[in-house]
């Protein structure tokens, strides 16, 4: 069966100044599957889903050269509204980023940037969105209360409810439980699982563990090349290259 | 960290190959025995099951912690799978080896001339044991090739059993009075058939090991 591929990355270098740091990559991200990336620290996993909404571009000095194509239309071409670029493509951070204002002011800001809504239609999607965040249940009764009060994981959480409010159609995720405890993180996890039947998702771990559980497609990163992708059950039990071998068993370097 | 699971994995594939030895031995000595109708030898190997069934369920254990606590993947996941699968083969094999066993008590009591034509098990005996042998040495060496060469040999044995049992079959219809004695014969040629299966199945194990690959069946 042919997989309908959501974002496709072709032959794409990226430059930290005179730096190389990511050489000819090439991965297909399939639709409505989670797509996860390993990789030694420095590898340049982050800086590859780093390119696919373009958020590198707040950094001077830093260039992609190739092609990311979102439904098959470039989004490194400089006509690409940059804004209506990252409505399409939500990114998750490392650490929880929530902004300090209300729970509700959170989730409604992407829906008052970019949508033109009445204060009920607000209502009603930042409740939607906070549920599909799996975080309504906890946050319902204090929504004017600022979001930087809450835990890490349920700040984690809301920063996830107030990337899916924009209703994106990609999902990046940077690491998205490596500042959160087990538990929490588990939480987390399962809501993945949860949106990918509504998002693209493409997620960077460190945790092997984690990309086993949740992800469909795993693709291995070294020294700025993507040296194996495939379907993570293949990956996990019976990798093809060495390298990916010996990363994912512990016997690296 | 890895230290700590090298360890274990050292210490599990010690075991593994430990217990494969005292299973060969086990089996060797109830050949033993029913060759020389000694039924001491026998009664010794039957005694002497009840510990490699307890190492069977000390080794399962100890692939379960260490999936448990150090989530393998890839070859040292599959280095555990492979080794639950071949610490149950082994252990069944045990068992054949104990039924052989129990068959050496009926012999002594048809007395020093059982029956008028004998049964010989010697070129099946041979091919089994050293087959075993072999497996055994593919395991310590993740050695597909000779795991391949070793699974090549059990349609010989399967033969030599077809063989046997035709034999049985005309004896006894000859020799009526001798039916226990040839009714045995069936009965360990089988055993031997079934020793040299599990034999195969720790083969088919070392190459999934290796290589990943699920082999079994291939022919169905």
């Amino acid at each position: 069966m042919n997989k309908n591929i959501k974002i496709a990355a072709r032959h794409l270098n990226f430059y930290y100044g005179e730096h190389q740091a990511l050489f000819d990559n090439n991965l297909d991200i399939p639709e409505h599957e989670i797509t996860a990336v390993i990789g030694p620290s420095g590898c340049g996993k982050s800086t590859h889903l780093r390119i696919y909404n373009r958020i590198f571009e707040l950094y001077r000095n830093h260039r992609a050269e190739g092609e990311v194509l979102l439904d098959g239309q470039n989004i490194l071409s400089p006509e690409v509204d940059l804004l209506q670029l990252r409505r399409r493509v939500g990114m998750i951070f490392q650490k929880p980023t929530p902004f300090p204002m209300s729970i509700f002011d959170n989730v409604a800001y992407p829906l008052r940037l970019h949508y033109k809504l009445s204060h009920s239609e607000i209502e009603d999607k930042v409740e939607e969105a906070l549920r599909g965040a799996c975080i309504w249940d906890e946050v319902k009764d204090k929504l004017r209360q600022s979001g930087m009060a809450l835990s890490g994981g349920q700040q984690q959480r809301l920063c996830i409810a107030r990337a899916i409010a924009a209703e994106p159609e990609v999902l990046l995720m940077d690491e998205p439980t490596s500042a959160i405890d087990p538990v929490a993180t588990l939480k987390i996890e399962e809501l993945v699982l949860e949106l990918k039947k509504r998002f693209t998702i493409v997620i960077v771990t460190h945790n092997m563990q984690q990309a086993s559980r949740i992800s469909d497609q795993t693709a291995f990163f070294y020294k700025g090349r993507i040296i194996e992708v495939g379907a993570t059950d293949q990956i996990f039990t019976n990798p093809r290259n060495k390298k990916t071998e010996e990363y994912i068993t512990g016997r690296f370097g | 960290m890895k230290e700590h699971f090298n360890n274990e994995i050292r210490r599990l594939q010690h075991r593994l190959g430990t217990q494969g030895h005292q299973v060969e031995l086990s089996i060797q000595r109830a050949l033993d025995a029913f060759s020389t109708t000694n039924t001491e030898l026998a009664q010794s190997v039957i005694a002497d099951d009840s510990a490699i069934d307890a190492e069977e369920i000390c080794i399962e254990e100890e692939c379960l912690k260490i999936l448990a606590l150090y989530q393998p993947v890839a070859s040292d996941l599959r280095l555990v799978a492979a080794a639950l699968k071949i610490n149950t083969a082994l252990e069944r094999m045990a068992d054949f080896g104990v039924h052989i066993a129990e068959r050496v008590e009926d012999l002594a009591g048809l007395g020093s001339d059982p029956a008028p034509e004998l049964i010989r098990f010697g070129d099946m005996q041979k091919l089994v044991l050293s087959m075993l042998r072999e497996a055994l040495d593919a395991v310590r060496h993740s050695d597909t090739v000779l795991a391949y060469s070793i699974i090549d040999k059990d349609d010989a044995v399967d033969t030599l059993h077809r063989n046997t049992v035709r034999l049985c079959r005309e004896l006894l219809q000859r020799h009526a009075e001798a039916a226990g004695y040839y009714v045995d014969c069936i009965s360990i040629s089988r055993d031997l058939e079934r020793i040299a299966d599990l034999t195969t199945d720790i083969c088919e194990h070392v190459v999934y090991l290796e290589t990943g690959k699920i082999i079994r069946h291939r022919g169905a």
